[in-house]
This record gives structure tokens, sequence and C-alpha cells, in this order.
């Protein structure tokens, strides 16, 4: 049996509140309230992308999910997500191994092409994200990284600063409250 | 002179239970949870990067770190494997809910099937039918949702369950048909969310987002909306979030004297209680009695044997993905597109040996891959040899996303202890709290990888009978983390044990500990259900001592 989405949200809040009555019974402290899950922009921690780090990962999450008939990283915004979440002290080691890999996207491509990674032309830049794929292991998991990341970036909540509009989610077809609505326009924060 | 009588460390699928199990009686129960609270209002945007991706449930390994070895590895690395869940409830709030009973053989695994080669394996010292009252008892008051009677390989059971099945995808019907025509026995997999209404919460309403998420309606059972607010509605029991047990104190007379905690803002208390019960997951309960050293127990509390943090089992997972689409394998298949994420399925046919020298395995659970997109999107991106990426990423995901179905068959299976599974302190790596982290080393037994090799192979052979289009081995021989056994084993023989039956350290006679911890031997299910009933009894049997003044 299938309750509506009203009678949901009804029961939902008479939970609630019992357990909120209950909560004062106990003497206990109330719940603080839920700690913000975004990386804290004012936190100490690590700078944002310089231009060309943002320039050339900008361009390369560009190459994982291209854009086309269907969105891509760009439409969805995904090199802000990634520049926000580099930001968190719980991913420095994760930073350190993008920005390695960054590295070498350049020296590849200065090599390859004698420009800048995000001066290349698309196929010059598949050529490139391959080349170091295919060097080594390190290079291997920088890319697999990096798919994830942009995957985060293009699916994630639009909060984190990717997947704008909802780009991603319509897409994909999700919707965050409940799979049926898929599809369906969705208003957010 | 204590406020409580019992202090309970963690509130999980252990200590939520057995925090209800005492105070409905009338005994003084002080919950410490080291998490926060969550809220519905917390559940209702699913929001996939914080609750199944980041530090919702499971501390970053930055901050709270185990250090963890797996077969061949060559060394520990920092990792957040080994947590299950830091929050009030536990592991039972981001749970998918599979609540199966173990078998009769597996309380008896080493008298019926032998001790393998370089195993451990030892007994339990209860058998099915002591625990069955108090299946019988959870399952009732959580209003698990199954069909009594549909597998001919269920341990024996009272009565059926107090609430059907949950609603199936379309496709359902044509699995059952494939895996009958194998001569298999599929029925509906027994659930820990609620079907109908019951108790005051909700039905279901299939958002699809389940496991990984805390449940928007409270339709899933956790102990968080169950046995919690039940506890504190009897007046007896108060649950503080946030509380960081430290160490369990022991007394100069040898027993537990209470517990040593660190409250949000970094200030020290202790709590002094007639019993301390230990419930934070196999990991780091036995974390926390190495943790707890006297002169006495020089080793950790309750360890005089050197047996806490040996013995650790996990559970063995393997895992085959299918596609049905809708161009081709699933073309007849009407409503193969629908929106509902259950398939609801579990075969246990090859459950135990059915001749001498086969492994002992497990449990294949039949459902469509869960719907989390950014989850979808990885195994897609990471389905090969090298991870996708470019155009071929894209058509790949539009297949996943838009072309057909996928469907997973989840592989529980035995894992089965060893010398070379256990737990330790670290002699160097500390958390944010200064406490030597958790030093985890799991080495697969052999035949625990034959258990699960044979059940992928079933897997497979279903799924080719099913019409799929593509079948894919996504994890041959792994280990689900989250479901962790055995570090203070129970048994009969102190000197292969920690605890006794009931759960009653050896050495510290008012030290219990109700989390996996106490499983000798994990089966071929999640035992989920298995602590929670165990909790029920344990509860019986503290209630009875602390009305005798035994305690």
């Amino acid at each position: 049996m299938k309750l509506d989405r009203r009678e949901l949200l009804r029961q939902a809040s008479l939970l609630a509140a019992s357990a909120a009555l209950a909560c004062k019974r106990e003497k206990d402290r109330p719940a603080p309230p839920a700690a913000d899950p975004r990386p804290d922009p004012a936190a100490p921690g690590a700078p944002p992308l310089s231009p060309l780090q943002r320039a050339v990962l900008d361009a390369a999450t560009a190459r994982v999910l291209p854009s086309g008939k269907t969105p891509g990283a760009r439409e969805a915004g995904v090199i802000e997500y990634v520049d926000r979440e580099l930001r968190r002290p719980a991913f420095a080691e994760l930073r350190t191994s993008i920005l390695a890999g960054v590295v070498a996207l350049e020296r590849n491509a200065r090599r390859l092409g004698g420009k800048a990674f995000a001066e290349l032309g698309p196929e010059e830049q598949d050529q490139v994200l391959s080349q170091v794929q295919t060097a080594s292991r390190r290079g291997a998991d920088f890319v697999d990284a990096l798919v994830v990341l942009t995957l985060e970036g293009f699916l994630g909540d639009p909060r984190y600063g990717g997947n704008q509009g909802t780009v991603g989610w319509r897409w994909a077809g999700y919707s965050p409250l409940h799979w049926h609505d898929a599809g369906k326009p969705h208003h957010h924060e | 002179m204590s406020e409580h009588d019992v202090v309970i460390v963690g509130s999980g699928a252990g200590g939520g239970t057995l925090a209800w199990g005492l105070a409905s009686a009338g005994v003084k129960v002080l919950v410490l949870e080291k998490g926060p609270r969550y809220d519905l209002a917390d559940f209702v945007q699913h929001d996939e990067l914080r609750s199944a991706r980041r530090d919702m449930f499971v501390p970053f390994a930055t901050e709270e770190p185990h250090m963890v070895k797996v077969g061949d590895e060559p060394s520990h690395r920092r990792s957040s494997e080994g947590w299950i869940s830091c929050v009030v409830g536990g592991g039972t709030v981001h749970m998918s809910g599979f609540f199966y009973r173990l078998h009769e053989v597996d309380f008896r695994r080493r008298s019926e099937l032998g001790v393998p080669g370089g195993s451990t394996v030892a007994d339990w010292p209860i058998s099915y039918s002591d625990l069955a009252p108090y299946y019988d008892q959870v399952e009732q008051m959580l209003g698990v949702s199954g069909a009594a009677g549909t597998n001919p390989f269920d341990p024996p059971r009272s009565g059926p369950y107090p609430n059907p099945p949950l609603e199936e995808h379309a496709i359902t019907p044509h699995l059952d048909r494939a895996l009958k025509k194998l001569g298999w026995h599929p029925y509906p997999t027994p659930r820990a969310i609620l079907s109908r209404p019951h108790d005051g919460r909700p039905a279901c309403d299939y958002c699809g987002y389940c496991g990984g998420y805390g449940c928007w309606n409270g339709a899933k059972s956790s102990t968080l909306f169950t046995f919690i607010p039940k506890a504190i509605a009897t007046g007896h029991c108060t649950v503080v979030p946030g509380a960081m047990v430290t160490e369990v104190v022991a007394g100069p007379d040898g027993k537990a004297r209470g517990v040593r905690w660190r409250d949000a803002a970094g200030a020290n208390h202790e709590e002094r209680a007639r019993a301390v019960v230990v419930s934070c997951g196999a990991i780091e309960s036995a974390r926390l009695l190495l943790l707890s050293r006297s002169a006495r127990f020089p080793h950790g509390l309750a360890n005089g044997g050197g047996q806490v943090g040996r013995n650790l089992a996990l559970s063995t997972f393997a895992s085959v993905e299918a596609e049905l689409l809708s161009s081709g394998g699933g073309k007849a298949i009407r409503g193969l597109m629908g929106r509902h994420p259950w398939l609801g399925r579990t075969v246990q046919d090859f459950y135990a040996p059915r001749r001498g020298g086969e492994p002992k395995a497990g449990t294949i659970r039949f459902d469509l891959a869960h719907p989390n997109p950014i989850f979808n999107a990885e195994s897609v991106a990471r389905g090969g040899p090298q991870v996708l990426w470019g155009e071929r990423l894209k058509e790949a995901l539009e297949r996943r996303f838009h072309q057909g179905r996928t469907l997973e068959a989840e592989i529980f299976s035995e894992f089965t202890p060893t010398p070379h599974t256990f737990v330790e302190l670290d002699p160097e790596v500390r958390d944010r709290y200064g406490l030597p982290a958790a030093r985890i080393t799991v080495k697969h037994h052999e035949q625990d990888l034959a258990g699960a090799a044979m059940l992928t192979g079933k897997a497979e052979e279903a799924f080719l009978a099913l019409g799929a289009d593509s079948v894919h081995v996504k994890e041959k021989g792994g280990v689900t983390w989250v479901l962790q056994h055995g570090t203070c084993r129970s048994g009969k023989d102190p000197r292969e044990s920690v605890l006794d039956a009931h759960c009653r350290a050896h050495e510290v006679p008012n030290l219990y500990v109700v989390d996996g911890s106490f499983i000798p031997t994990s089966g071929g299910v999640p035992n989920t259900l298995t602590i929670e009933a165990n909790a029920l009894r344990v509860a019986a049997h503290l209630r009875d001592r602390l009305a005798k003044r035994e305690l």
C-alpha cells in the first residue's frame, strides 16, 4: 500500500513530534542542528585551485564527461565541485595526488602538442589523458580518482557546487526525494 | 551511589536493543553513544554524498583512522574501513534491513562440519533453540516483513511473520520462473522494513533510497526509531549522544567499576554502574577493551586469555551484476523499467555443504542494483580493467540509466576465523582523541573463497537462465566490513573465548559485550537480527542477576 506524499509527511511529522516529547522526558540535551556537510570555506585548509590547476581540471573533467547532445561536466559546473571538495582537510592526500596528476597532464600536453593542456583540441586532450592513464599505476589511479570526482560533481547534490540546475540528475533520471519522481522538475535551494 | 544500574556503550543493534530489554523492566540504564542523534528531518533529502560518501555515519580516515591490511597487501594503510556507523542507532540506521535468522548448523559448525585446517572454528555455547524465542520477539516487535514456510532451508519457526513481504518489482515473477526451472527455491527476502503501518510507524513508500541512507519516514526499523524511543519512554533510560567512551574502568576487585568518557566539549567524565555493557561493533569493542588497561589487566580488560581481538570474522562478499535491456532480454517483461527497488528474492539452496568437501557457503540475494546515482555511475565506470571515461563512459551510463535495468546478486558467505584475521592496537597511529587506532589484519581462509566462487557461479547461472543481456562478476571474493564478529567470542572454554554463554566476560563478572563480538562463527547471513535477538536474551539474564543482587 503506497501512501501519498502528504500523508507521509503528516505521519513523519507526528513521529518526529513524539520523539521530541520523549526527548524532553529523558532530560536529554536537544540534538544540535545538523552540521553542514559541505566543506567549510572559512576553515583553515587548502586554498582554492590556482588558475592553471583550475583550467587543467576543467578541461580534464570535460573530457571525462564531454558535452554534446546530452549534458556533460561543463553544464553541471563540475569544476566548481572539484575546487570546493579538494579544500576539505580530510582530502589533503587526494588533493596532492590530483594536483600531481595535473602536472602530468600539463607535461604530457606540452610534449605532445607544444601547448598547455587546456589549449589543446579535444582529440589531443583525449590522447594525453590516455597516455597518463596507461603509463603507470599512479597514472591509472589518478584517472580513476578524476573520474570519481567528475561523477560526484555531475550527480551529487547541487549544494556542493556541481550538478548545477540538477542537470545531472535530470539526465540520469533521478530525484533526491523519491525515485518515482525522476524526470519531474525539481526546485532546489 | 550511581544514578544508573547499567551503562551501555553504543546504541546500535546490540546496545539499543539491550537498553529496552533492561529499561522495560525498571533497570536504570545510561546509553553513551559517541556519535550524534539524527532525526527523520535529516533523512528527507537523500544526499548521496553526505550519507554514503562523507562522514555522516562514518568518520574520515584523517580524523579516526583504522589501519587496515587485507590479503596480500604489503602493509597496513590508513582507511575508514571497519567502521560501521557512529550515530544513535548505529548501523541499523543505514542498513538495508535484511533480517535473516542463522541456521541450526551455524551454532555447531565445529561438531557438525569439523575444523577446517588452519582455522579456529568453535561451536557456539548456545543452540538455535536457545535463541529462537528471541528471534520471534524481535520480529514481532519490529514488524518484520516476510513469508514463513516459503524457504525450505529456513530453521524451525514457531509462527508467521507479523507483516507480509514488501511489494516486488515486475521482474520478480520472471526471476522466480527461471530459478525454479533450475530446481532452486527462491523466497521473499525477510526485511526489517514495514510493509504495513505498525506500532505508530508508517509503511515503506518505496522511495528507493534505502541502503546507506537513514529512512525518512521511519518504516525501516532501526533501533533509533524502535527500541531506543521505547526504552526512553519507560522513564528508565537516558541516551547521551556525543559521548566518547575512552576506557572501561576496573576496580581493585577486578570488577568493572564504570566507564570514563569525553563529551563534545572535551571534558572528561566517569560514570559508575553495577554492570557495564560494551556494544561498539566487534572491531571497536575489542579496541575499547584493549585500551582499558590496569595493573590487574595489563593486556586489556578481560584479556588475560589473550583472545580479545582474535577470531575476527567479517562476512565474505561477492557480487554479480546483470543487465536486462528493454530491447533485449527484458523485452518480454512488462513493467521492466518500473521504478521499484526490490526484486525481494533470496536463495539458500547452497547454504550448507551437501556433500563432504563442499565449502560452507551461504545466501544469494537478488534485487535491483541500489538506485543511488553516483554508486551506479561509479560501478559502470569501473566495470572493466581500466576506468572508463569520455564518450564510452557516457554511452555506458546512458545504457545503465535508460536502456534497461541492472540486477544485482549479493552474496553473503561464511568467513572462517583464523589466526590471520584479528584486531590489535596500532603502535603509532592515534585518532583525534589521542587514542591508539585499531589495527586490523584480514585474510580469507581458502574455504571461504571457494564458497564465494561457488555462489558466484550459481548467481551467473541464475542470470543467464533469466535471459540477461550481460552478466558481470563485480566482486568475486571480498568482505562486507560492516558485518563483524568474533573479537570477544562467547564459548564454554575460557581458554578459547572471552565471554560465556550469556555474553559475560569470563574474567570480569559484571562486564558484557552484546554486539557481533560474541559470535564465534558468522554463518552465511547478515547477523543484525541475530545480534538484536541475542541482546534480548542477555537482557533477560542480566535482569535476573540484578534482581537477585548478584551485581
